[in-house]
């Protein structure tokens, strides 16, 4: 078993993933500027705090559990913050996509937090059931039935909106 | 299995399209970096402090079952009585309290007794804490301890007076993976503390932590926790004053 992590595995985690460990940390936020200061403050957590891997699991697994840790943290900080609001939209975007796109927005804002953390680390983060299970402590099992839940939700959200 | 729901996937990306993010790998070392020099330094800062405590108090321990009170001015009295010769500096790890009533988290490695950290008090002169020995991953002397004796927290425990109040604290020294410690407490309140490093002069890689508790609520269990939050080590407290 190994005793700490490497500073250059953890740097090529951060170079690879970086995109995906900023998308979920801004989900989780809430915010762009409170994702991109949740990733920076992890992996200064992690570094400070390498020696404490265990290597009894994979490296990245413990990276994102850090990242998601201190995202929520900051999140727990920022709650008056309305979700991704300060999310610059591309031009291409209608006047009536942008709508429909808040009301996406405000529908994922009400799902409780264990939905919300499960749907943004199996889309934005790519992560398998057993992945999150690991990650949020929690049984793989579970993970699917809290992804299930939460599409339910957004459908039957979205169903009412298209169809008042 | 795994599902991906294609029109929740499509929702998600319109939200919240995947950006092209600029690495800062160089901020991020520089700033881990910065805190560990940080830490050290206000360690070394406290460490040039002189006590002056009259008496003391000892509570709990590893190998020591007690430290007899001795009243000793104008030097620790933890080291008068002869049990404990230092191998290190007693270094100052943080300080609280009112100026007047402040309060000192201590550590020192000792001949034989490994690890000792303690509470002492400037306000009342009459009591304090001293704990020596505990079984940590990666304290001197841990390797001689069977893997599964060793801890990845220790518990002490100390209480004396104020001019407001008894304050009661528990304290100890973690491995160095430890990054937070909470205290569950009797009532059902979680009490919590980011734990310390050690400071330089002690060369050693071991963290350490402090939480003063309110008035008469008794600790339950001691939770150590890594960064990441994941429980290292759920330690329970069967009494006021218990050995790792």
């Amino acid at each position: 078993m190994t005793e700490g992590a490497p500073l250059e595995e953890i740097e090529r985690v951060y170079r690879c993933r970086l995109a995906d460990f900023v998308r979920v940390a801004i989900a989780i936020t809430g915010t762009v500027e409170g994702g991109r200061e949740a990733v920076h403050d992890g992996f200064v957590a992690a570094i400070r705090s390498r020696h404490a891997y265990r290597g009894d699991g994979p490296l990245e697994a413990w990276l994102w559990q850090v990242v998601v840790n201190s995202a929520r943290k900051s999140r727990r900080v920022e709650r008056d913050h309305i979700w991704l609001s300060d999310v610059e939209q591309s031009d291409h975007v209608s006047n009536d996509s942008a709508d429909d796109l808040a009301v996406v927005r405000m529908t994922i804002g009400r799902l409780p937090e264990r939905q919300r953390l499960v749907l943004f680390l199996r889309y934005y983060a790519d992560l398998d059931y057993s992945a999150i299970g690991e990650l949020l402590g929690i049984r793989p099992g579970t993970v699917g039935a809290t992804l299930n839940a939460a599409h339910a939700f957004l459908h039957s959200a979205l169903q009412e909106v298209k169809h008042p | 299995m795994t599902e991906r729901d294609p029109r929740v996937a499509t929702l998600l990306n319109n939200v919240l399209p995947i950006g092209d993010e600029r690495e800062d790998w160089q901020r991020i070392v520089g700033d881990a970096t910065r805190h560990s020099e940080q830490l050290r330094r206000r360690s070394l800062r406290w460490s040039t402090r002189r006590l002056g405590l009259v008496l003391a108090v000892t509570a709990a321990v590893g190998v020591l079952s007690a430290i007899p009170a001795l009243a000793v001015e104008n030097g620790w009295w933890f080291l008068d009585n002869g049990q404990l010769t230092p191998a290190t500096p007693v270094a100052i790890v943080t300080s609280g309290g009112a100026v007047d009533e402040a309060w000192h988290l201590v550590a020192f490695v000792s001949d034989p007794h490994g690890i000792c950290v303690g509470v002492t008090s400037d306000g009342s002169k009459t009591q304090g804490a001293l704990a020596c020995g505990m079984p940590i991953r990666g304290a001197p002397g841990a390797a001689s301890v069977a893997p599964a004796k060793l801890h990845w927290v220790g518990y002490g425990r100390t209480s004396f007076p104020t001019s407001r109040a008894v304050s009661t604290f528990v304290f100890g020294p973690t491995a160095d993976g430890v990054a937070r410690v909470e205290a569950e407490l009797a009532n059902g309140d979680i009490l919590s503390a980011e734990t310390i490093a050690a400071p330089l002069e002690l060369k050693l890689s071991l963290r350490f932590y402090v939480i003063e508790l309110p008035p008469t609520v008794e600790v339950r269990s001691l939770l150590a926790r890594d960064v990441a939050g994941t429980i290292l080590e759920r330690f329970p407290i069967r009494n006021s004053v218990r050995t790792p």
